[in-house]
């Protein structure tokens, strides 16, 4: 009878142990395979911006938002889709532009044919090309953090 | 024996979670409407989501959520926090067509003084190789180009239905458009960002920063110039007569340089004002 109890403390005590550790390695590897968060009753795919520069828990940084502003759209091609390169950090993008055009000298008669002074220039169109300097638009912006609700 | 169930479930619950009120297995946090159905399907997972109505918010999705519709005013602009002098609704610009790069150009004008040289003889005649001396005229339109403000396109919604808050709120801290008039209850106005076009933050950058031009305080477009130099380079014309007295107003054989600056011309980002909340 001694013995029986032994065996049955011995097999409880051994459970007890096994579930403990069990149950801490599937909760800490639940929490490290991205858990379910509580529910925060936003709806799944909504982006947001969100302050503090860290996205709430259950939610994730939004890579498609990195360096990019937001423009809105209404049909489901047009969704995802990106122009240009992201901005880096508090960036002011520059751009130029290239250039081209005319100038034209009018001619002045002289009475005198074409000889050795070169001192005059030719009338003539002559033409010009360039490419202003580089500025940036001049539109404010605010970075912040952009999130999405998987 | 008792012990010995007792420790069976505790491992038994260790390994397969145990089940919440709605026999998820999630072990989840109890979700509670506060405007319960009085026969409700235990089964039936909550519908709708936490939102106010009036909401507007992008998606990373086809379709909108239930309870919310596709917001036209957004289409092909983005948004921007209203302020008293940019009030919400005001529209900026023509919408953008899907991956459309809004271009824009300037108009450069510059006047080049030529000094002139005489020679000894008269003026008239029949030679026209020599230029005229004084003011030439440089005048045209630069090539179009982008200002290169990086976008992405992403679904534009509209909340329509009523909110359904859950047992958790929404994250505090969170920015949300609204298309009302004032932020609903458990939001406030959002703070610095007016104005301003919100950019998503760059990898490794500090969080919250504004940079750039002064907000928008009103709904004109904001417009910018441009520096350019060139030079004209003029051959020369000979001609058989000395230097002097008194055929003078011809245009002297130099190279110019000049400098100046472009007009100014707006940057066409198409925009939508609309107030901008902050959750408490």
């Amino acid at each position: 009878m001694r013995e029986r109890r032994s065996v049955e403390r011995r097999w409880a005590a051994a459970t007890g142990i096994a579930a403990l550790v069990l149950g801490i390695g599937f909760v800490a590897a639940g929490r490290a395979s991205g858990e379910t968060p509580p529910d925060d009753g936003a709806p799944s795919g909504m982006v947001a911006f969100v302050a503090g520069g860290v996205c709430p828990p259950g939610w994730v940084t939004v890579y498609d938002v990195e360096g990019r502003v937001v423009v809105g759209a209404i049909y489901p091609e047009d969704v995802g889709l990106e122009v240009g390169t992201p901005l880096g950090d508090r960036e002011e993008r520059k751009h130029e532009h290239a250039y081209s055009g005319e100038v034209t000298l009018v001619a002045k008669n002289v009475a005198g044919s074409n000889g050795g002074n070169h001192s005059g220039a030719a009338a003539a169109t002559y033409p010009l090309a360039g490419t202003t300097t580089k500025v940036g638009s001049g539109l404010p912006f605010y970075q912040i953090a952009g999130c999405v609700k998987p | 024996m008792k012990t010995r169930k007792t420790l069976a479930s505790l491992l038994l619950c260790s390994l397969v979670g145990c089940l919440d009120t709605q026999g998820s297995g999630t072990g989840g946090p109890i979700v509670t409407n506060p405007n319960p159905d009085p026969d409700p399907d235990p089964q039936e997972p909550l519908r709708g989501d936490a939102l106010p109505t009036g909401a507007v918010s992008f998606f990373k999705k086809l379709a909108c959520p239930e309870g919310w519709k596709a917001y036209e005013p957004a289409a092909g602009r983005t948004l921007v926090a209203a302020s008293e002098t940019f009030p919400r609704g005001e529209a900026v610009g023509e919408p953008l067509a899907s991956l459309e790069e809004r271009m824009h150009s300037h108009a450069l004008a510059v006047t080049v003084e030529l000094p002139a040289v005489s020679y000894v003889g008269a003026p008239g005649g029949g030679n026209a190789g020599v230029g005229k001396a004084g003011p030439v005229e440089f005048a045209t339109t630069s090539a179009p180009a982008s200002a290169e403000i990086p976008y992405v396109q992403l679904l534009a919604c509209l909340k329509t239905a009523e909110p359904v808050p859950r047992a958790t709120p929404l994250p505090p801290r969170m920015l949300m458009f609204f298309d009302l008039k004032e932020c609903p209850s458990g939001w406030k106005p959002a703070e610095g960002t007016a104005g301003r076009l919100l950019v998503g933050l760059p990898k490794y950058a500090p969080a919250d920063r504004p940079f750039g031009g002064d907000p928008f305080t009103s709904p004109a477009l904001r417009s910018h110039a441009h520096a350019f130099a060139s030079t004209l380079e003029t051959p020369s014309h000979g001609i058989g007569l000395a230097s002097g007295c008194c055929g003078d107003g011809y245009a002297k054989d130099d190279t110019y340089t000049f400098a100046a600056a472009t007009e100014p011309s707006e940057v066409d980002v198409p925009m939508l004002a609309l107030l901008q909340c902050e959750k408490e």
